[in-house]
């Protein structure tokens, strides 16, 4: 992406803002934290994974700390609330929240077992409402919030129900909080994609048993742009839904997948 | 429908404590259909066996919440004694939850409470359900979920008539992704899967939800798969 494309930022946009992205450590949201902090914002990493490494990454590259580590499980509602005591030490709550951490899980229906369903929904689903819920009581508080969604499209078929339960709620939650707080100036918006080159999609192609880098192939033409959305591209959408300001520009779901399918 | 379709099928209703488990369930009773009558809580058992009032075999079950091998053994029980399943309608207290949640609750509590009554129990139920109805190659789901899962709450695209709340939205639409994916991996088996979204005031017209339950079960959505007629 070269600086043109970038020619509508505004310098430390989000200075003094907090924002919270899940998980943080994968393609996509390793990506966005960068992104954030170039921003201006300081930055929460969360994944159930360490992310000292990123947010070291990320303060070397500034004057001052602009990213934390939070190595939480999102699925589990004692540790969510944990995360945000944290947070909440330094801040008056988040007020940018990326809700990107998802497992994609395995199993067509009905072999897909109770457990990998509960272990998977849990994650996707549950992590984000946790998250969501606790981020949106302060972000009503302090009358400013955004809150995104990383989705996929509901006409995706060969995607585990587990997986989809979560990612489509995403479409009608952002719905329902830009309608419910939109005087409280809280914005939402869902991103939705079929495929992008992250190391979890090459997890999936490989554990279909296919060479990873025809799978790749594959999926790069079966976009009709010729290739996937990058992770770079993905932060840089985030970026740019973080500086609308009117409420019109709220609720939305933007499909961003290059033509494969319809909502 | 001039003939009478129903008569002599079988019927597993999951939440037939449920205002609407009640009216489909009575409805389906007077059309001859054996129910197989599912629910989480068994307090108002005579008051539904003596609203069906039907000649037709019925039986009646409570499930325990989340419990997998309970389920199982229910839907088993009752195969056992009415034959294949050819029908399986899920319902949830819609109306107790737009009564009980208010809009403002922001607690993770009750998104734990509403995801596992709601959303893991039709899972389950599916999970109990499904495998039987494959084995002859034919059978058709119905879900009940709400509006609130598109047009976040209100009545119609776009409007807001502020009811339901951030919880009951988000299990709407989760089902809608679930019920999506599962649909599309069991209709090449014989068996449909699709739903039924109510509005803040779908108690207003009974005959709308019959129609659309008519839709789904009858055979003419037999090519529709994951599809959510939205009763506004």
């Amino acid at each position: 992406m070269n600086k043109k494309k970038m020619s509508y930022e505004e310098k430390n946009a989000l200075k003094g803002k907090v924002t919270l992205v899940t998980g943080a450590t994968g393609g996509i949201g390793r990506e966005i934290c960068k992104r954030f902090a170039k921003l201006g914002s300081f930055v929460y990493i969360c994944d159930i994974k360490e992310t000292t490494e990123l947010a070291n990454y990320i303060n070397k590259q500034y004057e001052e700390p602009r990213a934390m580590a939070v190595p939480y499980d999102i699925s589990s509602k004692v540790e969510v609330r944990e995360m945000f005591q944290k947070i909440l030490k330094k801040n008056n709550g988040v007020d940018v929240l990326i809700n990107n951490a998802a497992v994609h899980g395995t199993g067509d229906f009905p072999e897909i077992s109770y457990n990998e369903f509960l272990k998977t929904i849990k994650i996707d689903l549950s992590g984000a409402m946790y998250c969501t819920l606790i981020a949106t009581t302060y972000m009503k508080k302090n009358k400013w919030g955004r809150i995104f969604f990383t989705g996929a499209p509901l006409s995706s078929s060969g995607i585990p129900c587990s997986y989809l339960a979560g990612k489509s709620a995403f479409i009608g939650l952002a719905k329902y909080i830009s309608k419910r707080y939109k005087h409280d100036n809280i914005r939402t918006f869902t991103l939705v994609l079929r495929h992008c080159d992250t190391p979890m999609i090459r997890r999936v192609v490989k554990g279909r048993g296919k060479d990873v880098e025809k799978g790749i192939e594959e999926l790069n033409k079966k976009s009709k742009t010729g290739k996937m959305i990058t992770p770079e591209e993905v932060a840089e959408i985030y970026a740019y839904f973080s500086l609308a300001k009117s409420p019109k520009i709220s609720g939305l779901t933007l499909l961003s997948d290059g033509g494969i399918t319809y909502l | 429908m001039k003939e009478n379709l129903y008569k002599g099928q079988n019927c597993i209703i999951f939440g037939v404590n449920t205002f609407i488990g009640k009216i489909v369930s009575k409805y389906l009773a007077q059309n001859q259909v054996n129910l197989g009558l599912i629910d989480l809580v068994s307090h108002k058992d005579k008051e539904i066996t003596n609203n069906l009032n039907t000649q037709n075999k019925t039986i009646y079950k409570t499930v325990k919440s989340g419990n997998e091998d309970n389920m199982i053994n229910i839907v088993e029980e009752i195969h056992q004694k009415l034959g294949d399943i050819n029908y399986l309608i899920c319902f949830y207290y819609i109306d107790d939850l737009q009564h009980k949640i208010k809009p403002e609750d922001l607690t993770l509590e009750t998104w734990d409470f509403l995801f596992q009554d709601w959303i893991v129990n039709y899972f389950l139920v599916l999970k109990a359900v499904v495998p039987l109805m494959i084995k002859v190659k034919k059978g058709r789901i119905v879900f009940f979920i709400t509006t609130t899962g598109y047009t976040g709450e209100g009545e119609g695209e776009g409007e807001i008539t502020l009811s339901g709340s951030i919880h009951e939205c988000a299990c709407s639409s989760g089902i809608t992704g679930m019920m999506t994916s599962i649909a599309a991996d069991i209709i090449p088996q014989g068996v449909s899967l699709n739903g039924i979204a109510l509005g803040p005031n779908y108690k207003k017209d009974i005959d709308q939800i019959i129609w659309a339950v008519n839709l789904w079960l009858s055979g003419l959505g037999e090519y529709s798969c994951g599809q959510i007629l939205r009763l506004y």
